[in-house]
């Protein structure tokens, strides 16, 4: 194996390999930033330029890109408060403060040394234990799944703490949304109101962009005419200070663990490692209370997380061959394409290719973190740009991302509206985050719900006849009512001492 | 009447220039093939396929673009090229049964009598999956737990009920008498997850296309149990057939183009001639076996035929599902 490994980073480390993989990195880089185009859209823009290339070189440049969006991601959310990609809306809550406090760098800089732990973990994890471990994704059915994406749900009641029955509410107007489209059970057309491009239901993207982007860009605006705006700190320095380093290595490794073995399972994916690691992260860190307020963990912890879990995700395609959700989906197409049938015997049949592929991801980590090093400097230049420059541009990156999309003027339109519905979100204190995992969960969460109960023959005992399932939704309880019924017991033993001292 | 005359007579003035005559039509400036999916979907791998054959073997002499235009499975693309792409002899669209279910559910208020269908290049087989070490040995063994309660076994297929998936197992109860209603199916996003379904023991047997069954089958991990087609694969020949194991189902799933509606005859009969000029090059060939397609073809005012009779048969056993009024 040692050797097989090696071949490949001998072709992986050739020079013509290593710059391609150099440019998809700084093009992924690029293409994360931007809002609206995440890896997956932007691994599928790729498609048609791997037909002409070596099946190696056509990988090596895929998994670069793909790793650079993945890194670029998080560069959006701390600037301007707009999620490069789903998997970064955790990212936004502390990032953008700390950008705010003049943080920037270290952010941004946080966010790339997590990211390449939490690569080079899911690669080495890959490399050696790959296929024992990825047998478990298979313990995954639509019940077990059901119960993982409750409890995902359950965890943003406390997501951003101030008030629970407004995360409630932000989080059922998500999956609310989520229902437009084609019911992919009955095959039924709702709320699309004869609109073909409303059959395919509300990209992610369109009200996260309208939630973040428009709501940001109006209240600045506000703002600055008011003459209201906070002063951003003047930054004093760019890269991540070395106690910095550490106060955060815990949740670094604490977000990779959890992100990988989360994002291994078929289409949970990273975005919803992100919002389950972040929530155990505010149970288990010293000081949770400092989450939220622009505490650099906040950033480390779900950038690690949606590192480790996209490598995770490659783990069972590569493995053996079964394709997770979103990204490793368009893998599997491009894998096709290169006459490469993904399957048990990928690593027999195609052998060299496949560990040119596992050496590239090694090189592609490495290259990030040395590029981002220089780039980090750059970035964090763009927070002393003046708003009357800098929403203007956001304005027309973000309506050139949602056009992207599908080419629909439809998608256009929701994204103004999700705008007005963002702007009163906000002025009212509701949080947003709640409402974009409802609206990325809820459609697969229906589904695996009605999977379920399709095997089952109706009976909704089969959530709790299955160990995993059962196990999963003990826990979502748990995490709801035990805080309350703490604080209750608490106030309780409070009221009979007072009642005791008098 | 005398422009053309005074027309013709400065063209045989010109002389030299215009000593070939035109004998055909030929397409002229760039070419383009819409895809109604996103890129890398099998709509997207269609047009970019036949768009470089093309190319490469200089059938078509100027460049062919791919436009993608995903939405309403398909029914973004048809809309758009009714409406707006009236008579454009440079434009072809990808289709396959997926756009027949479209069509069938009246997903779309457009048909196959809109456009102009073109031409199927290749087919794929679909097949029922088990894992290796599941009870049902040979199809004989699914038929007969079916036949004594439908609802002992569950199904997974990459598509929605009433979509291509559903309908393997739905033709198949017909084809051994089980009311279709009945069957347990459970829908999927795509192919690969309802074989990962199955894999992990959550579902008994995969409804898929051979070509996302073929890693798994390589490895031994599952079984077929049926090719539901009157031919066997060509290149998993030990698949019986459906139809071979008493249970008649002759379910293809064509890859292939059409027009734009009012296209004139000549460069309608110059893509046929174009296409049919195309499946036999080695280099489609080559791309053909790439992707696991049959060469299974049809034609012009066969493949015309080909596509509403499909849509009709759809739509009645839809009605029969439940599916449409």
């Amino acid at each position: 194996m040692f050797e097989q490994l090696l071949n490949g980073f001998a072709t992986a480390l050739l020079p013509l390999n290593l710059l391609i993989a150099l440019a998809g990195c700084l093009v992924g880089t690029l293409i994360g930033v931007l809002p609206g185009l995440g890896p997956t859209a932007t691994l599928a823009m790729l498609i048609p330029l791997v037909f002409s290339m070596p099946p190696a070189t056509a990988l090596i440049m895929l998994t670069s890109v793909y790793y650079g969006s993945m890194y670029g991601g998080s560069t959006t959310s701390i600037l301007v408060n707009i999620p490069g990609e789903s998997a970064s809306v955790i990212t936004t809550i502390d990032g953008h403060k700390m950008a705010m406090q003049g943080r920037a760098g270290p952010a941004l800089a946080i966010a790339a040394i997590g990211s390449f732990i939490a690569g080079t973990f899911a690669v080495l994890m890959l490399t050696f234990v790959g296929a024992p471990i990825a047998r478990y994704a298979l313990l995954f059915g639509p019940a077990e799944f059901f119960a993982l994406m409750v409890f995902g749900l359950c965890t943003v009641a406390s997501l951003t703490g101030t008030n629970v029955a407004k995360s409630i509410i932000s989080t059922c107007f998500g999956l609310m949304v989520a229902t437009v489209g084609i019911d992919l059970v009955s095959g039924a057309a709702r709320f699309t109101f004869g609109n073909p491009f409303l059959q395919d239901g509300v990209d992610f993207v369109v009200v996260a962009i309208g939630m973040f982007a428009l709501t940001e860009v109006v209240i600045t605006a506000r703002e600055v005419h008011a003459g209201t705006r906070a002063e951003i700190v003047k930054a004093d320095k760019v890269w991540v200070s070395w106690s910095e380093f550490l106060y955060s290595l815990p949740s670094i490794i604490r977000g990779t663990v959890f992100g990988f073995i989360i994002g291994m399972l078929p289409g949970a994916g990273a975005t919803l490692s992100t919002f389950i690691t972040y929530n155990l992260e505010k149970r288990v860190c010293s000081h949770p209370e400092r989450l939220g307020t622009g505490d650099i963990r906040g950033v480390a912890n779900p950038e690690s997380a949606n590192n480790a879990a996209s490598g995770a995700s490659l783990v069972p395609l590569l493995t053996l061959g079964l394709p997770g959700g979103g990204a490793t989906a368009v893998m599997l197409g491009a894998l096709m394409m290169l006459d490469i049938t993904p399957g048990p015997l990928m690593f027999e049949k195609h052998g060299a290719v496949v560990w040119t592929l596992i050496a590239s991801m090694y090189v592609g980590n490495t290259m990030l973190l040395l590029l981002n090093w220089p780039l980090v400097n750059i970035f964090a230049r763009v927070m002393r740009i003046p708003a009357k420059f800098l929403m203007p541009t956001v304005l027309v990156i973000s309506t050139i991302g949602v056009w992207s999309l599908s080419y629909s003027a439809v998608d256009l339109v929701l994204t103004g509206a999700a705008g007005l519905l963002g702007y009163y979100m906000r002025i009212h204190k509701y949080p947003v985050e709640p409402l974009i995992l409802g609206l990325i969960l809820g459609g697969r969460l229906e589904q695996a719900y009605r999977q379920a109960l399709i095997i089952s023959k109706g009976s909704n005992m089969i959530f709790l006849e299955k160990p995993i399932s059962l196990g999963l939704l003990v826990c979502a309880a748990l995490f709801l009512f035990l805080p309350m019924l703490l604080k209750r017991s608490k106030q309780f033993v409070a009221a009979q001492e007072s009642a005791e001292v008098a | 009447m005398k422009k053309i005359g005074l027309l013709v007579a400065g063209l045989a003035l010109a002389g030299p220039l215009a000593i070939v005559p035109a004998a055909a039509w030929e397409p002229n400036g760039q070419g383009e093939c819409i895809a109604p999916s996103n890129p890398g979907g099998g709509w997207d791998i269609t047009c970019r396929t036949a768009a470089s054959v093309l190319q490469k073997t200089g059938a078509f002499k100027g460049s062919i673009y791919v436009t993608n235009m995903p939405g309403g499975s398909g029914a973004v693309g048809i809309a758009n090229v009714v409406t707006k792409r009236k008579g454009d002899t440079n434009l072809i669209v990808s289709a396959s049964p997926a756009l027949t279910f479209t069509v069938a559910l009246q997903r779309t208020p457009y048909t196959y009598k809109e456009v102009m269908p073109l031409a199927q290049v290749g087919a794929e087989y679909g097949g029922f999956f088990v894992t290796a070490d599941s009870k049902f040995k040979t199809l004989a063994d699914l038929i007969a737990a079916m036949k004594a309660d439908p609802k002992s076994v569950s199904f997974s297929g990459g598509s929605a009920p009433g979509g291509q998936d559903h309908m393997k197992v739905a033709l198949f109860a017909k084809a051994i008498g089980v009311e279709p209603t009945k069957v347990v199916y459970v829908p999927f996003q795509g192919g690969g997850e309802a074989l990962t379904s199955m894999l992990g023991g959550h579902t008994m047997v995969a409804a898929l296309d051979i070509s996302e069954a073929t890693g798994q089958l390589e490895a031994g991990k599952i079984r077929g149990l049926a090719i539901l087609s009157d031919k066997r694969s060509s290149k998993f020949p030990d698949i019986p057939t459906a139809t071979e194991q008493g249970a008649p189902v002759d379910y293809v799933i064509w890859r292939g183009y059409y027009m734009a509606p009012g296209v004139s005859k000549e460069a309608y009969d110059w893509w046929v001639g174009t296409m049919k000029a195309m499946v036999n090059t080695p280099e489609w060939a080559a791309e053909r076996e790439k992707l696991g397609w049959e060469p299974v073809t049809r034609f012009g005012d066969d493949f015309v035929k080909h596509v509403n009779d499909e849509a009709v048969r759809y739509r009645l056993l839809l009605k029969e599902l439940g599916f449409v009024k």
